[in-house]
């Protein structure tokens, strides 16, 4: 069958969709650590395994605004959380097993920095050798949008840098948006807890994995 | 090999590093009983605060300094300095290429990439001027501009052409979408491709993409480490800088992929085995 290559087609190919919550957009500063990690385990029709790890930080610096936002509770934290060390290797334990594809939105440009930042906080070297398993949602829903395709022997991660960085007016890409789009659900109370974020995207994902070509 | 190229203050908010000639500071210790005081260069002491890109060749013995401005300003005072403290000096200009200068919309934007022009001599210097005034009188548009043509046209064999790794058209074209930036190196022999590693996660999908350019034309690839800052903590004053440059702040820095610390001179002794 043409094209049965197609992620869509494969039915056994397990994705990591995951998500980060953290005090700020600061791509770079060590204070800005990821508080939460949520991910769901699954293959493009059957969710496998949901994981949460709430991140214990010596000091964890957020505005009110942003803990607001994101459902920061300084007490979940004491009462639920896990040494960062611990959940890093939650984490890692998925994210640098090869069988998975992993999802993110706006990953490129905002959830690698932030998996790095855990990294060095916790003694750990940069590694990055993941990316090529990597797919970001928001690059791909631009993508869609502005009608590009990836050519044929073009790195999916160059394919995907190019629409993250893009700025084209009136392009929505936002998971508000793509929910509204795919007719699922946006709660705007829960938006932005890693729980919602990760089980949205999961449905996000199953629509969007048939709109393009990979 | 890798060489360390810095970029001093006169690149507006591209560095704070500075070309300051006032690099001895005297400092009192106290050894036993006694008071001794003894020279040392700014960067020893230095907390918080700018320091020299002369200061940190000094201190560390280098003997040669490269520096890429993407302004000129800089340039007789890093050359008065060098020669002062007996430093070779080795300047080059960053400026930007676009496919015609005389275009000046958003489209234009889309031709755009950077290239670095290193003086081989000193009579370069006054080709290399030619090149800075077309391109903030003729090209200038929100920076100045040159385009292929015209860096054709005042190219001489007194300059050396460099690619710069993060904004060279090879970078730009691989990682923007309808960035379509071409260059035409007619007169310009041997251009040399600049590659780096600062620890971001793009780095090395543009290594590859540079590596399999140069092997397909034959071209000369070097490896370098840009240094904003001397070391790996004063990442964040240079954020800050860039921060109160673009009008925003260091929780909402809005600088793109700002995710590296690694551009410091810490980081270029890491690499060659040393510590600070």
């Amino acid at each position: 069958m043409i094209g049965e290559n197609l992620l869509r087609y494969n039915k056994t190919q397990r994705y990591l969709i995951f998500d980060c919550e953290t005090c700020n957009l600061n791509l770079m500063d060590t204070q800005n650590v990821p508080w939460q990690w949520s991910w769901v385990d699954c293959t493009i029709q059957n969710v496998i395994n949901k994981g949460n790890a709430f991140v214990k930080w010596p000091v964890i610096n957020i505005s009110r605004k942003v803990a607001q936002m994101t459902g920061f509770y300084q007490h979940t934290i004491d009462e639920e959380g896990i040494p960062p060390e611990e959940a890093l290797e939650r984490l890692d334990a998925l994210i640098y097993d090869p069988q998975y594809r992993l999802i993110v939105h706006n990953g490129l440009n905002f959830d690698v920095f932030l998996h790095n930042i855990h990294r060095r906080l916790v003694g750990k070297p940069t590694d990055y050798s993941y990316l090529d398993r990597l797919i970001d949602t928001n690059a791909l829903a631009r993508a869609i949008k502005l009608e590009a395709k990836p050519q044929k022997d073009e790195d999916l991660l160059a394919f995907q840098y190019k629409f993250a960085n893009d700025r084209t007016k009136g392009i929505k890409s936002s998971i508000e948006s793509l929910c509204k789009e795919f007719d699922i659900y946006y709660d705007f109370e829960a938006a932005h807890d890693a729980r919602w974020d990760v089980e949205t995207l999961t449905k996000i994902w199953q629509k969007l994995v048939w709109q393009i070509e990979i | 090999m890798i060489q360390p190229i810095f970029t001093s203050d006169n690149s507006i908010c591209d560095s704070i590093l500075t070309l300051s000639k006032d690099i001895f500071k005297k400092v009192t210790e106290i050894k036993g009983d006694k008071e001794v005081t003894r020279e040392t260069t700014e960067v020893e002491i230095a907390k918080n605060t700018p320091v020299s890109i002369f200061a940190i060749a000094k201190f560390h013995g280098l003997d040669k300094v490269c520096i890429v401005d993407s302004s000129m300003t800089g340039f007789w005072e890093a050359y008065k300095v060098s020669k002062s403290l007996g430093l070779q000096l080795a300047f080059g200009l960053k400026v930007c290429v676009t496919q015609d200068l005389n275009k000046k919309d958003e489209d234009s934007l889309l031709t755009d990439s950077n290239v670095i022009i290193f003086c081989k001599n000193s009579q370069a210097y006054y080709d290399i001027i030619k090149i800075v005034s077309e391109a903030n009188v003729s090209g200038f548009y929100y920076r100045p501009r040159i385009d292929w043509t015209t860096l054709n046209k005042f190219w001489t064999d007194n300059l050396i052409l460099c690619l710069p790794f993060y904004s060279s058209f090879l970078s730009k074209n691989l990682l923007h979408f309808r960035h379509s930036a071409v260059p035409i190196l007619d007169k310009i022999k041997e251009p040399i491709f600049l590659r780096e590693e600062h620890s971001l996660p793009f780095d090395s999908l543009l290594a590859n993409g540079l590596d399999a350019y140069c092997k397909a034309n034959s071209y000369e690839i070097m490896d370098t480490h840009t240094i904003y800052y001397y070391k790996d903590e004063d990442a964040i004053a240079y954020q800050s800088l860039k921060c109160i440059h673009n009008r925003s702040t260091l929780s909402k820095p809005n600088l793109g992929r700002f995710g590296s610390d690694k551009f410091s001179f810490e980081e270029y002794y890491r690499k060659i085995g040393k510590t600070l």
